[in-house]
């Protein structure tokens, strides 16, 4: 750490250097301008685009005619092209923000392009103010024997961030390959794809910890202590790992059913590796079940692969009505209602003769087993109107 | 246009502030005189260890340099050694490159003539340090560009236990292939060409180099190069085109006899104990060889403040004064001084008797004919490629792919150019 700060004070020497420090207080003078631009903008009717080009073009234009007469200019040029990049970057995602809000492309500028000019401007500014390969040989400790000098740890985390960044977007791609060439069901491709990015991750976390100066041998004895401890202290997670691959496998939940959880319908909005996520209707709480859940209890699917349910409504007539005739008024109600599925189509039976009427169940399906509640209470109100109009008496 | 009350605020004190700031960096702030050094490694050798020890060597300077100037804070920036010309140049042009540069003659005389190495001021004597052998490579047109301060050449490395007695020819080199010496030579140009010299080729040669190559006889250049063939097919001579291969073979006793930079004996030293052998390169039987030598020089930067421009001057001076440069001749064995002052202890050490030889004795024995050789290897202006194609005809005559002839036509093919 010595050796950075030691490094760190010699850049003050520059300063001595009259080309230097000019430089220096001219950049903070076109920072300061750009600030106040930026916040005098948000109270009048500024452009954006003006607002991004200011900065830059205040400190490009001046340094490239101070240039023409050999006034030194260097760092402030260089500055101001980096700046100007970087606005370019941001004027682009504002305009593809507001054109495409659902744009995939808009997040990468954020998540890779801003970060890569960031650190490519540091790195090569460091360069110029000592030697990027001389910093990174300065050791800053020592990790498993492995000397870590900056240069690795600086390669590693960057390795680590586009890891992250980029695996769930690499996994799809390849899981969207493979599903293409193997023809297989989207439910397997998003198996794989999850697969895929856990992979991408414990592949390259490794290769960067042998690349970062760490012994082989070393990373095999942690694997195997880890291992060991995963074994005891994250049993339940690695259970809930492997029981969410055996529900993907098999497809037995999929994201769209509906399942009775604690007597609440809920529908499955996402099947993770290590939880479920479903959304119970009655209060649209969120519901995370680890996944093993649905080995050790009893689940119930109402729908059981298919999202649309069969419903049915117990109604009684007095005897004195024809059950052809009630049977055709209540299929002809179930038929008209919108939400009631034309196939199957609804169908009326007489089920029973009770002591002072007959019972007849009317059957339907809902498109929305969510829905079946509120369908049945409007077939209800339209069974009692229609009775009444072709003058049927229900009884209990 | 009505600017809100913050931002006004914001902007009288910016006003206020930035000339405080750009006075007080140049009078009320006063940073620490820094001295901005760099220097290369190659890329072979790129290594923390490496690192350490170069840095060790200039500390040395350091130290005696800090004596009288213990105020200015010496700073070491270590680049690439392929990449040193091109970083010091994009560090010149933001104005943020070193004040001093060592690095070989060569380089510092190229960044000058770019534009990205100052000239040695011309108030200060250098005659009084260097003599003309010197002042050829240091300078041009009389003026000095570089200050060299280490001077490193070509000799011969081998292992004693089974090579009781260097050869001191050629021809007993070849002898003792014959008995079952292993020999290892670098493919290099420059550190082929000792066999040139001995062989009688270097006036050929040199005069190729400076442009007088419609009327040369290439007699003994064809004689070299059908030696060179010749000892392509010995079993027991062999070329490395890597320098580290050939001395990791002596190291590790696969070689018995190997050419070698005095830069390369310390560390060959730190592995072979005892048992290494320094000699100066075999004679023929009518010329010397032409051992290549290095330079290791100071170049000034262009971007340094006036204080940094007299802490750079003084820390060459101090450098290569006689004092310092007997003293380190006497605690190192595996250089020369540059100051003309200081004479060698040969007596004190087998190495430092081969460096003289190889040095003031075959190396200076030379002086006419070393303009013509370098420009013969390294080309002009019109011909920027002369080392690439020199090295690979060699590369072609050794492995067989180009006849002694071929390797002649390419060789003596050198392209008309500007007066030397």
């Amino acid at each position: 750490m010595n050796a950075i700060l030691k490094e760190l004070s010699a850049w003050l020497g520059y300063l001595d250097r009259q080309a230097v420090s000019w430089q220096l207080g001219f950049i903070l003078l076109a920072l300061i301008a750009a600030t106040i631009l930026h916040k005098y903008r948000k109270g009048q009717r500024v452009s954006s685009s003006l607002d991004l080009l200011f900065g830059p073009l205040l400190l490009l234009i001046p340094s490239l005619l101070l240039k023409l007469i050999a006034v030194p200019t260097g760092i402030s040029t260089q500055f101001g092209w980096i700046w100007s990049l970087w606005n370019v970057v941001s004027w682009l995602e504002i305009k593809l923000q507001r054109r495409y809000k659902a744009s995939r492309f808009t997040p990468w500028l954020g998540k890779v392009v801003r970060p890569t000019i960031l650190v490519a401007a540091i790195v090569y500014f460091i360069d110029r103010l000592s030697s990027i390969s001389s910093i990174a040989l300065i050791q800053i400790g020592t990790i498993l024997e492995a000397e870590l000098a900056i240069g690795n740890v600086f390669v590693s985390l960057v390795g680590l961030y586009l890891i992250f960044v980029c695996s769930r977007t690499i996994a799809f791609v390849m899981a969207w390959l493979l599903q293409t060439i193997l023809r297989t069901k989207t439910q397997s491709r998003k198996l794989l794809e999850q697969l895929i990015q856990y992979l991408i991750v414990a592949i390259g976390t490794l290769l960067i910890a042998l690349q970062a100066g760490f012994n082989a041998t070393a990373l095999l004895w942690i694997s195997g202590g880890l291992s060991f401890g995963l074994g005891f202290s994250l049993k339940e997670i690695m259970t809930n790992l492997l029981s969410g691959i055996w529900l993907l496998l098999e497809g037995w939940i999929q994201p769209g059913e509906v399942l009775m959880i604690n007597g609440d319908p809920c529908r499955v909005t996402k099947l993770g590796l290590r939880a479920t996520e479903l959304s119970r209707s009655r209060d649209d709480a969120t519901l995370l079940i680890p996944n093993f859940t649905f080995f050790t209890k009893d689940a119930e699917s109402f729908t059981a692969g298919e999202n649309d349910r069969r419903e049915s409504i117990h109604v009684s007539a007095a005897y004195q009505h024809e059950p052809k005739a009630v049977i055709a008024v209540l299929e002809e109600v179930a038929k008209k209602h919108q939400r009631v599925l034309k196939m199957p189509s609804p169908k009326a039976f007489a089920i029973d003769f009770s002591e002072s009427s007959i019972d007849y169940k009317l059957k339907f399906s809902v498109p929305n087993p969510l829905e079946a509640l509120s369908i049945g209470s409007e077939l209800r109100q339209a069974i009692w109107v229609a009775f009444d109009d072709n003058g049927i008496k229900a009884t209990n | 246009m009505l600017l809100p009350r913050r931002p006004k605020i914001s902007l009288v004190i910016a006003a206020l502030a930035i000339p405080n700031l750009l006075i007080g960096c140049g009078k009320g702030f006063q940073p620490r005189n820094t001295l901005f050094i760099a220097y290369g490694i190659d890329e072979v050798n790129f290594s923390k260890a490496t690192k350490t020890r170069i840095e060790g060597r200039i500390a040395e300077f350091t130290e005696n340099f800090k004596r009288s100037h213990p105020e200015v804070q010496v700073v070491l920036s270590v680049y690439k050694g392929g990449r040193i010309w091109e970083d010091i140049v994009r560090d010149s042009t933001l104005d943020l490159g070193p004040d001093l540069i060592i690095s070989n003659e060569m380089i510092i005389k190229s960044l000058h003539e770019e534009g990205f190495a100052a000239p040695l001021p011309a108030q200060i004597d250098w005659d009084q340090t260097y003599d003309p052998l010197l002042k050829e490579i240091a300078s041009t047109d009389g003026q000095y560009i570089a200050a060299p301060f280490l001077t490193f050449t070509q000799v011969a490395c081998y292992n004693k236990k089974t090579v009781p007695s260097p050869p001191q020819t050629i021809q007993e080199l070849e002898k003792l292939t014959a008995s079952g010496t292993r020999v290892g030579l670098s493919l290099e140009p420059a550190m082929l060409l000792w066999t040139a010299g001995s062989l009688g080729a270097i006036k050929e040669i040199s005069a190729l180099g400076l442009n007088e190559s419609k009327s040369t006889d290439t007699k003994a250049i064809r004689s070299w190069l059908a030696w060179l063939r010749k000892a392509a097919f010995y079993q027991n001579i062999s070329f490395f085109k890597s320098y580290v291969q050939k001395d990791t073979s002596l190291i590790n006793n696969e070689l018995d006899w190997i050419t070698c930079h005095a830069s390369e004996i310390e560390k060959i030293r730190n592995k072979m104990g005892a048992s290494l052998g320094v000699s100066a390169l075999p004679n023929g039987a009518r010329a010397s060889a032409f051992p290549w030598p290095t330079f290791v020089s100071f170049g000034v930067g262009i971007n340094s403040s006036p204080k940094q421009r007299n802490a750079a001057i003084k820390y060459i001076q101090s450098s290569t004064n006689v004092i310092v440069q007997r003293q380190l001749m006497l605690r190192n064995v595996d250089f020369l001084a540059t100051n003309k002052h200081v004479s060698i202890p040969i007596s004190s050490s087998q190495t430092l008797q081969a460096l003289n030889t190889s040095f003031n004795k075959q190396v200076r024995g030379y002086t006419k004919e070393w303009p013509g050789v370098l420009r013969f290897l390294t080309g002009h202006k019109n011909h920027p490629n002369r080392y690439q194609e020199v090295s690979s005809a060699l590369a072609d005559l050794t492995s067989g792919y180009l006849k002694v002839d071929q390797a002649l036509d390419v060789i003596s093919n050198f392209k008309q150019g500007s007066e030397p």
